[in-house]
């Protein structure tokens, strides 16, 4: 059997505007293997949620989804929506940035809990419960919460409650779209450290999406850096940052402000209109290095070392 | 005569919490957010001086009450010299040109109705320093400076136009225009892709080069601040616990507060992974702040001096699902839901038990926890047919004078 949970082949997705389609995702492929975390970088309006949305299937309506995304061998595109229904929250989860607006506030952190259980799995609601309690307490959380209401939690707390309802189903997946952005620094640490715990625990595979350099430094094995609906380079997270081969990875890494930074550094520029993203390489407007060759032909994606990939054409001045 | 261009004393900001009639009866009178609890500091003119903090902490209370955007509770604040802590809206008006503020979100700051140009002279209207063809004169001009060009091309577009970095150059560029002295920067780049902060802090960074204004910086970004501020101060809770030049407290981090949010910082390197050790919880609600040291709840080590009071106490039993030795303590001292707090006392009724054997039972099993808070603990007794578990009051705390910096921490 493979340990392959989730395969992306040549993934495009194109949100419907009048002013045209937007290529929020545009012919990416990947593999994210059992137990791994594979954390997924960009800046805004680079189409990483969009990623995460597609592997859901919560786009909106009108939206042309291209290519193939197969969940545990499964073409999630040719299953029955019943089918789909059924991975959809039980095996693959996902968390949110901001998890007050995903919990509604007229019921308790029990109604959402038997809800989501029973949705998925025909128990008892007693049992149900039973189970929250466990995953509650796994979070730190405890049963004496259970009757209250969402505006009762702090932030962190909420989002401990939408990590423990996620995985009350014991997925195998988790899809995490900026789950610590709206949280306090000494929270988000106590966040990445339950997400390190699960994964280690429960072998759960993690797509981490993130605008945070350092969140992935911390937590991925594996990292994709995102342009304009591309991936631009994915490799060991080691690798990575010890080797940048695009250009765009590079000017990420070091306009991050960190404790050790020695100075500041910006990209020129702005991202791209999606609509209609720059030719070939679509970094090449904003690129230090680009030559008349980048804007005339797309680059092919190269294994630079075993499971290092980059899309530059002069990706090899940079080892 | 110092060279402080603002200085704030014993600022303290209250925000009342309304409430319905019963629960007010309840509470014995309306109860207040302790946003800003009596906070002290000067910035010399031409520094850049940091505000450092979590959500919650008082940070945004103190920068908008120092320009009396909000009024104090009580306290001084003295501008250039002047006491404007009770001055009139009328008498504070000409000092208005004199400090600035820029908020985090760029696209709530400027009036969609105005185009940029207009946003930008507007100051300079409203404050009747140039008519309107010299307004939009010196609007080019610094329109120019903070890299919105083509300025006279700029000058024309509306705020939908811009992208975020944009907006937040006309921010700036906005409060820029009366070269004001003070400029209050409230999270400024908080909102920005990272590609695009750096530009703005450089941006701000050479504005100050040219017309030396002094910057109160407010940041929840420890990285931010130690890479543009000359001094910090680090608040939690309403209370400054660590405050002086940034290559000290960066360096050297005296309060465990201040060594906790460093701590937290995610690196950028892979190489340098690592478990951490981090405070418990989170920051506890500012209507009813802890005794003593704000901290001690969450303090890695704290002392049993630090402020234990009783809601410690039932915080402690409700802990009970980590650790089997909690478990037990509660239960044999009765359900955390029986017990109520005030101040330095927890108290639950017990009817049926012997009392006396409980409250030996009790003083045997705290014994053997040994925590600071179990340590902080002056006697468990029964009183009127309830257990009665009393801590002894903390040590009184004040900012202490470190190595060139203010550190309010017992440890010291």
């Amino acid at each position: 059997m493979s340990d392959t949970v989730l395969e992306a082949s040549r993934l495009r997705v194109y949100y419907s505007t009048r002013r045209g389609p937007v290529k929020a995702v545009d012919g990416v492929s990947f593999e994210l293997s059992r137990g791994e975390t594979l954390g997924v970088v960009g800046e805004t309006g680079c189409g990483k949620s969009t990623l995460g949305k597609s592997i859901l299937g919560i786009l909106p309506p009108r939206t042309t989804v291209e290519g193939t995304l197969r969940f545990l061998g499964k073409d999630l595109a040719s299953l029955p929506r019943e089918e789909l229904r059924k991975i959809r929250g039980k095996e693959i989860a996902l968390i949110f940035q901001d998890p007050m607006t995903r919990l509604d506030p007229l019921f308790t952190i029990e109604d959402h809990f038997v809800e989501t259980i029973r949705a998925h799995e025909d128990v008892s609601k007693g049992e149900a419960i039973e189970r929250a309690v466990k995953a509650l307490a796994s979070m730190g959380i405890p049963e004496s919460r259970l009757k209250h209401y969402p505006h009762e939690f702090s932030g962190g707390m909420r989002q401990r409650i939408m990590i423990a309802m996620s995985l009350v189903m014991n997925p195998k997946l988790l899809i995490a779209d900026e789950p610590t952005t709206s949280l306090d620094v000494i929270v988000e640490a106590q966040i990445l450290e339950i997400l390190e715990d699960l994964r280690r625990v429960y072998k759960m595979s993690l797509l981490l999406i993130t605008h945070n350099l350092g969140i992935v430094a911390e937590v991925c094995d594996r990292l994709a850096v995102m342009y304009a609906g591309k991936f631009v380079e994915l490799g060991g997270v080691r690798d990575v940052f010890r080797t940048p081969v695009h250009p765009y990875t590079q000017a990420l890494l070091a306009s991050t402000i960190h404790l050790e930074s020695k100075e500041l550094f910006s990209i020129d520029g702005l991202p791209p209109d999606l609509i209609d993203p720059p030719p070939a390489c679509r970094f090449h407007p904003r690129c230090t290095y680009a030559q008349e060759i980048c804007r005339t032909e797309e680059p092919a994606w190269v294994e630079y070392r075993p499971g290092h990939f980059a899309a530059c054409h002069f990706g090899k001045d940079f080892l | 005569m110092t060279d402080a261009i603002l200085e704030v004393q014993d600022l303290v900001k209250h925000f009342p919490v309304k409430l319905p009639g019963i629960a007010r009866i309840f509470w014995g009178g309306d109860l207040a957010v302790h946003a800003v609890d009596g906070v002290s500091f000067s910035l010399r003119r031409g520094e850049i001086f940091g505000l450092v903090g979590e959500s919650g902490c008082g940070k945004t209370t103190v920068g908008r009450t120092v320009l009396r955007l909000v009024e104090p509770t009580t306290g001084t604040i003295r501008f250039e010299g002047t006491d404007i802590t009770h001055l009139k809206e009328r008498e504070l008006r000409p000092l208005r040109k004199r400090m600035q503020i820029i908020f985090q979100d760029p696209h709530a700051s400027l009036n969609p109705g105005m185009t940029i140009g207009q946003s930008i002279a507007d100051p300079l209207i409203i404050h009747e320093a140039a008519d309107e063809k010299e307004a939009k004169r010196a609007a080019l001009e610094i329109m120019t400076e903070v890299g919105l060009s083509p300025a006279e091309q700029m000058y024309r577009k509306y705020p939908a136009d811009l992208s975020g970095g944009q907006k937040q150059r006309a921010v700036i560029a906005r409060a820029m225009i009366l070269k004001p002295q003070l400029i209050v920067a409230d999270e400024p780049v908080a909102m920005l892709d990272m590609s695009i902060r750096s530009r703005v802090l450089e941006l701000m960074l050479d504005l100050k080069r040219r017309y030396g204004p002094t910057y109160l910086f407010i940041t929840h970004d420890l990285a931010t601040a130690k890479f543009i501020c000359d001094r910090i101060a680090i608040m939690y809770l309403g209370r400054i616990v660590e405050m002086g030049p940034s290559k000290g407290i960066y360096a050297d981090p005296k309060h465990p507060y201040t060594k906790a949010l460093l701590e937290a910082i995610p690196v950028p390197d892979p190489m340098r992974r690592g478990r951490k050790v981090l405070p418990r919880g989170e920051v506890p609600d500012a209507v009813h702040p802890p005794a003593g040291c704000r901290f001690h709840p969450r303090c890695p080590v704290a002392m049993p001096t630090c402020g234990w009071e009783g809601r410690d106490f039932v915080d402690f039993l409700e802990l009970r699902w980590l650790s089997p030795e909690i478990a037990a303590a509660e239960a044999a001292l009765g359900p955390v839901e029986e017990w109520t707090t005030d101040g330095l006392i927890a108290r639950r009724r017990v009817r049926d038990a012997d009392p006396d054997a409980l409250a030996a039972k009790a003083r045997t099993i705290l014994g053997d926890v040994g925590s600071p808070m179990t340590q902080a603990m002056e006697a468990v007794t029964v009183e009127e047919e309830s257990l009665v578990v009393r801590f002894r009051p903390p040590a009184p705390l004040q900012p202490k004078d470190l190595e060139g910096r203010l550190v309010e921490c017992l440890l010291y």
